[in-house]
């Protein structure tokens, strides 16, 4: 199932293609409204979160026309949110990692000295985001106002990864060692465990009719 | 006597809108009935409840005689819906490969599938560029991957040209006696050439399933259009 919708996204790049152009606009009009360092942080995630709430709805597009085979199929309904959450948060971070030079070029360059103490938060808020999209995208698979309702529904319920993000990032870039933003990675990391687990559960009712 | 699948009162509404009302419906193993049924007559409707892909709203569905939960039986059903379940960006073979792994269906079984003269020449094409013919094709082989026991066919010779449609027919034919067919069509005569029952529906009711010998085309053409149970 991964393998598949890698697949099938390395040759459509929906998903890519439409996240990495958001993220990449965002990142410009941020950057001509920066006037101070400490905003590299929030615009990050504000990019990040908004890509993601944009672009994750189409998660289930491919499976629009085969809920049902996937319905069908004697597998635990789990493994599909697990599946796909995975395969949205490898796309989430092809996109960070792209992204980050241009961050790193606009906003400030702490980004390159603090590249590997950045890693952690950007991994975790990353899949913090896969997750929510995950869940949200297939809620929404076949709502015809999909796109205009996940951001809706998705950003406030990501309101804690953005503010645990922002914070652990803008300390990191601020210089301080990792062990000083460890309440934020263990706030981030509970939220990815929480909404994973719940997910898995309620992907099963969430596929049923 | 073991079923393959039954149906004992099943109503199914969707709101106030009652789609499938009373429906008691018997299939015996290696048994093949047609429903037929105009369009909008809850034709699909019950498939996807004989698919487990949806619950009755009243009375029972048991599959293979087992009181088991649905899921159970999912193991067991292969399902050609209306719309095709492939892949449009993924070839024919990796469409298969994607469906045998979700049943488990070992590797071999695949090869020997593609390896037939109807699907060898299709092997790597995407399934976007397939044909409705082509596609109709692929799709029941995705559908009996898993060798079912129960194979539910919706529409299936909707949109074929007259060769793709007795090439499809052929596929199906191969594998009567040796598993229970249930298939939905507006078309008698194709209940008449395929089914060794057939049972019509109408605003949400179903006829007895008629014995082969009294399918004829005619009658059921008038059962069709007559007026409601």
């Amino acid at each position: 199932m991964l393998l598949k919708d890698l697949r099938v996204e390395w040759r459509t790049r929906e998903i890519t293609t439409s996240m990495g152009l958001l993220t990449l606009l965002m990142v410009i009009i941020l950057a001509a409204a920066r006037s101070d360092p400490t905003f590299a942080p929030a615009a990050m995630w504000i990019t990040y979160a908004f890509a993601a709430a944009v672009s994750l709805g189409r998660t289930f597009a491919p499976e629009r026309d085969h809920l049902a085979a996937l319905r069908l199929a004697p597998l635990d309904r789990g493994l599909i949110f697990a599946s796909k959450a995975l395969a949205n948060w490898i796309v989430v971070t092809a996109v960070q990692v792209v992204s980050i030079p241009v961050f790193g070029a606009l906003f400030t360059e702490a980004i390159w000295t603090r590249l590997p103490a950045l890693v952690l938060p950007l991994m975790l808020g990353g899949a913090g985001l896969a997750a929510a999209g995950t869940l949200y995208g297939g809620l929404l698979a076949q709502a015809r106002l999909r796109e205009a309702l996940l951001p809706i529904l998705m950003l406030p319920v990501i309101l804690p990864v953005l503010i645990a993000a922002v914070a652990a990032t803008a300390a990191i870039l601020d210089g301080q060692p990792v062990a000083a933003v460890r309440s934020h990675l263990q706030l981030l990391g509970t939220f990815d465990m929480l909404f994973a687990t719940s997910s898995v559960f309620l992907f099963d009712a969430l596929l049923d009719e | 006597m073991r079923w393959a699948l039954e149906l004992r009162g099943v109503t199914k509404t969707f709101g106030y809108r009652p789609v499938l009302r009373g429906i008691d419906l018997r299939l015996k193993d290696g048994e093949t009935v047609a429903v037929l049924g105009a369009n909008g007559s809850g034709k699909s409707t019950l498939l996807r409840l004989a698919a487990t892909l949806a619950a009755p709203t009243r009375g029972a569905i048991v599959w293979f005689g087992e009181s088991a939960p649905p899921s159970r039986a999912r193991r067991r059903i292969g399902l050609v819906p209306h719309d095709s379940l492939l892949y449009d960006g993924l070839t024919v073979e990796e469409n298969l490969r994607f469906f045998a792994g979700l049943y488990g269906v070992p590797s071999t079984r695949v090869a020997a599938v593609l390896s037939s003269d109807d699907l060898e020449p299709l092997r790597t094409r995407r399934a976007r560029i397939l044909s409705r013919g082509q596609r109709q094709r692929v799709d029941l082989a995705r559908a009996l991957l898993h060798e079912p026991d129960l194979l539910l066919l919706d529409e299936p010779f909707t949109g074929l040209d007259l060769d793709a449609a007795q090439r499809l027919g052929a596929l199906i034919r191969q594998g009567t006696g040796r598993r229970t067919v249930l298939f939905a069509t507006h078309d008698p005569a194709e209940a008449k050439e395929l089914a060794t029952g057939a049972a019509v529906l109408r605003d949400g009711r179903l006829g007895n399933i008629m014995p082969p010998a009294s399918l004829d085309a005619a009658r059921l053409a008038r059962l069709f259009h007559e007026r409601p149970w």
